[in-house]
């Protein structure tokens, strides 16, 4: 791997990281999405400094070529986050639920006291 | 006296509503206290205002949640207010309540849901297309299959649970096809089920709520449901 693109990468993950810390100091987002991002970032910049892993990951499944095995893993690692964002959405349509019947239910009782 | 409580999920009924209520409040049940509530959707039309002027009662919902939220806002509503039997009614004039009676008295004998079927006997005129009739047939297999019991309607709206079955419709009920899927869970949490034949009419204004492009999609999704909902364990009662 060229030191030029080591470089390159490295810089711009540090950017990644840092904007991810200033979203956490503004509240922008939840903490526990945000480690999950610092977590995969560390990785990241790992396989940077190391990318010899990958090479012995695709000669362990028997790939021709090293860029496949990465191209394999971030295809499983977007499904997984495209999963947690579909559970995060179900809970919340759950809990949006949960507050129309209860607010709509309220609101039908205090009309019906109103009127009395 | 108990206490029964009928619930009528609306969503762009404004036609067809008055006459079901007022078809509704003719109906009297010995030993049962009727009341109703309307549960509108969200509707896009004036079924909030015909209601309103009616004086009808009403949940106004903030916002359109489907027919599963809307049925089981009408439960929560049933559960708060202390009812001993809940019934659920369709605001589009399919269902008729002069079979309000024989639900109650299954209830009476100690069922805890009983299913308004259309197709336990040939008394039902109501004409479905074949390819409706076959996509029953074919939830009514599943819901065999994970329960071990035949349902024969099991897309019926026409049902009444007892207080038992208001909680646990309380604190979990399905969003999407919620019959078929509401059925199964009550089967698995050990509760009784009866189904009697009763006639349903065609509806006379609107569409239903299942078009036919619809239809794969819903085959598909409601027998995934079922089978896992007969794989979830049974809770202790």
């Amino acid at each position: 791997m060229n030191i030029r693109l080591k470089v390159f990468l490295s810089i711009v993950l540090l950017i990644n990281l840092l904007l991810i810390i200033k979203k956490l100091k503004l509240n922008k987002i939840h903490i526990r999405y945000a480690v999950l991002w610092i977590v995969l970032s560390i990785i990241f910049e790992i396989s940077v400094l190391y990318p010899k892993i990958y090479y012995l990951l695709s000669k362990f499944f028997g790939l021709k070529k090293t860029v496949n095995m990465v191209f394999l893993l971030t295809f499983f690692l977007l499904f997984y986050l495209i999963l947690l964002l579909i559970t995060n959405i179900s809970e919340l349509n759950e809990k949006t639920k949960k507050l129309v019947q209860e607010v709509s239910i309220l609101k039908e009782r205090a009309d019906r006291n109103e009127r009395n | 006296m108990k206490k029964c409580l009928i619930i009528i999920p609306a969503y762009n009924e404004e036609k067809n509503i008055s006459k079901a209520v007022e078809q509704l409040l003719k109906v009297k049940v010995k030993n049962y206290k009727l009341d109703y509530i309307i549960i509108n959707d969200g509707s896009k039309d004036s079924t909030r205002e015909v209601c309103l002027k009616n004086n009808y009662n009403t949940v106004n919902l903030i916002n359109n949640l489907g027919i599963g939220g809307a049925v089981q806002t009408g439960y929560k509503y049933a559960y708060y207010n202390n009812y001993d039997v809940a019934i659920q009614y369709d605001g589009d004039g399919q269902h008729d309540p002069n079979y309000i009676e024989a639900l109650l008295k299954e209830i009476d004998f100690g069922n805890n849901l009983v299913i308004g079927s259309r197709f336990i006997e040939s008394l039902s005129k109501f004409t479905s297309t074949k390819s409706r009739q076959i996509g029953i047939k074919i939830l009514s297999f599943f819901i065999k299959l994970v329960s071990g019991v035949k349902i024969y309607d099991p897309t019926s709206g026409f049902r009444a649970v007892d207080k038992e079955v208001i909680k646990l419709f309380y604190s979990t009920y399905p969003v999407e096809y919620p019959e078929p899927s509401s059925t199964v869970n009550v089967i698995k949490e050990g509760f009784k089920v009866k189904e009697i034949p009763v006639e349903m009419k065609e509806r006379e204004h609107g569409k239903s709520s299942i078009t036919l492009h619809k239809s794969i999609y819903y085959m598909i999704s409601v027998c995934i449901a079922i089978v896992i909902d007969g794989m979830k364990r049974r809770k202790k009662i």
